[in-house]
């Protein structure tokens, strides 16, 4: 009895101890997100004397001050974000599905040849796609940021949809098949419903990587006014304000804003995408 | 006889799935000219003097010969492992000790409030938290010099430039970020170790199995496929990552951050220098690709 209650006793020191430890972790790792909230709502004399710490009064203008500049930015994102996600969820899944439930010679030579393309990296890409779209004389438009996006995406994209259509069992598309579906309707009405959650992980894994892009949008745009959020972020509104930190903060807590409610409403969707697939090698 | 029948049956196979074809086709066409295009260009034009204005000129192996005597292009390939190997390592373990210990959290309520925790640093972009980490390294009122004053580690005044001495920068490129725990990857681990059946971790626990020896025995063989994952494609994302030479150092001080894939980025789009800068590319291509297939051997000889 007495044996049994220390052990419980031990037992729950262990997980006091643990949760502190989670706690102080979190604390440490999401520090510099309240760190940029409280910057951003200070007024610039504040800012000089204490930095790092919260202090009163809240100044909403810097908001607005950054807004002038990185609205259009964010607006220019959500433009990109838009039509490379559409396009990519539709290429990517059709193709899957292909892939995955039709039997026709050279499947899976067509396969490794989509697949390959994971394996080229960056590098050796960047100059000569450059180069391309300049040819095509498409720099500076929305295309150059969204046809790369929807094709390059479609590759990795490919990949985890088909593994998880695989998953589905046959018998569902059998039956449908019997029952007179052809595979046009097997894909809109039984794969997609059953794929939400894929979907949803592959969109969202894919608008953070358009918000995160510094590289292409900043060398194939050189309209302040067509830049994509980090791009502008980077080129354009650091430097712009380099001597006003509060309102670059504030700049860069819009920046986020779309983030933040995309992950409030799909966070569900996105943990039981990236749990279920189990990505490994 | 018998080949004839297997060639028109063939031909018959391709007929009957010319609907998977055609579906195929908007995908094939757009990773012909998006996808294996530039590549092939850029293995075909480093063999030229190629700039954006004036027709290509074949100069044969003039690119790899001024690259492989450029020092700034040699000291650049030691900078990179230095770097890259610790962020590697980091990038791997330090979100396996995080999924281990949200794992031995037995209030579930908590523990799916910690993977949703885990996941916010993702809400604000890389280039926010690179440009946080500017202000952070700020050498005279930088939240690391005002932490290591006040907690008088430093004399009070001290100025310590982070990214702008030559001796640390290497050290802040690395530290940055600390304590790296947030992130996908730690979700990634977690559905790895809930695979694990109950009964498996309750029998460890009657058998007298410590945390530690159930982890070292029991997680670490199971995990060991998303360990690879992360190993092979952090890797090859490590080598190529030039984010915060771009946005934080620009190189410097000097040349002391210079990584390949900088240097070919600065002679394509400052010198303008494409030729040139896709012989670097090929370079790093195929380091890249040995480096895959070293990694891939080594782990079947250990299977």
């Amino acid at each position: 009895m007495v044996l049994k209650k220390t052990k419980r006793a031990r037992h729950r020191t262990s997980q006091v101890i643990l949760h502190t430890v989670i706690a102080l972790l979190m604390f440490m790792t999401l520090y510099p997100l309240f760190i940029a909230v409280f910057i951003g709502l200070k007024s610039h004399d504040a800012f000089l004397h204490t930095p790092w710490l919260p202090t009163l009064p809240l100044w909403f203008t810097n908001f607005k001050t950054a807004f002038e500049v990185v609205g259009v930015y964010m607006f220019n994102t959500f433009i990109v974000g838009i039509a490379s996600v559409l396009g990519t969820l539709a290429l990517a899944s059709l193709s899957a599905y292909v892939f995955s439930r039709m039997r026709f010679p050279g499947r899976q030579l067509l396969y490794f040849a989509v697949i390959a393309l994971m394996m080229v990296p960056g590098v050796l890409t960047l100059v000569p796609s450059y180069m391309l779209y300049n040819n095509l004389g498409l720099l500076n438009s929305y295309w150059v940021l969204i046809i790369p996006n929807i094709f390059g995406s479609s590759v990795g994209a490919i990949f985890l949809f088909r593994t998880y259509f695989d998953g589905l069992p046959e018998s569902i598309f059998e039956a449908a098949r019997i029952d007179g579906c052809t595979e046009l309707r097997c894909y809109f009405s039984i794969c997609l419903p059953l794929s939400k959650a894929i979907l949803g992980t592959q969109a969202i894994s894919q608008i953070i990587g358009i918000w995160n892009d510094v590289v292409w949008p900043s060398i194939t745009i050189t309209d302040p006014d067509m830049w994509t959020i980090s791009a502008g972020l980077y080129r354009q509104f650091a430097g712009q304000y380099s001597s006003n930190t509060p309102v670059q903060f504030a700049g860069y807590i819009l920046a986020s804003l779309p983030l933040v409610l995309l992950f409030v409403f799909a966070n569900r969707y996105y943990i039981e995408g990236l749990t279920t697939t189990g990505l490994k090698l | 006889m018998s080949s004839k029948l297997k060639n028109d049956s063939l031909l018959r196979r391709i007929w009957k799935g010319r609907l998977a074809y055609l579906l195929l086709a908007p995908l094939m066409i757009g990773l012909l000219i998006t996808s294996y295009y530039p590549p092939i260009s850029g293995l075909y034009r480093s063999f030229f003097d190629w700039d954006v204005i004036n027709e290509p000129v074949f100069v044969g192996m003039d690119n790899f010969v001024e690259l492989f005597s450029d020092e700034v292009f040699l000291n650049s390939i030691p900078t990179m492992f230095q770097i890259a190997i610790p962020r590697l390592l980091i990038s791997i373990f330090v979100p396996l000790i995080m999924a281990e210990l949200i794992f031995a959290v037995k209030s579930k309520k908590m523990q799916y409030a910690y993977r949703v925790m885990v996941l916010l640093p993702i809400v604000a972009p890389g280039l926010v938290y690179t440009l946080l980490w500017q202000k952070i390294y700020d050498p005279q009122f930088g939240l690391l010099t005002t932490l290591l004053q006040g907690m008088n580690i430093v004399p009070e005044g001290t100025v310590i430039n982070w990214l702008g001495n030559k001796d640390l920068v290497i050290f802040s490129l690395i530290f940055k970020g600390f304590p790296w725990v947030g992130g996908t990857a730690v979700l990634i681990y977690m559905s790895g170790l809930m695979n694990i059946s109950t009964e498996v971790i309750e029998s460890s626990v009657l058998d007298g199995c410590s945390t530690l020896r159930r982890i070292w025995h029991i997680d670490l063989p199971l995990l060991i496929g998303q360990i690879k994952y992360f190993l092979v494609f952090g890797l090859i994302g490590c080598i190529q990552d030039y984010n915060d030479q771009l946005i934080l150092t620009n190189g410097g001080p000097g040349y002391t951050t210079y990584v390949p894939s900088y240097y070919m980025y600065i002679k394509a789009f400052t010198a303008g220098r494409m030729g040139y800068a896709s012989a670097v590319g090929f370079v790093m291509f195929i380091a890249i690709f040995l480096l895959t297939i070293f990694i891939m051997r080594k782990k079947k000889g250990d299977d």
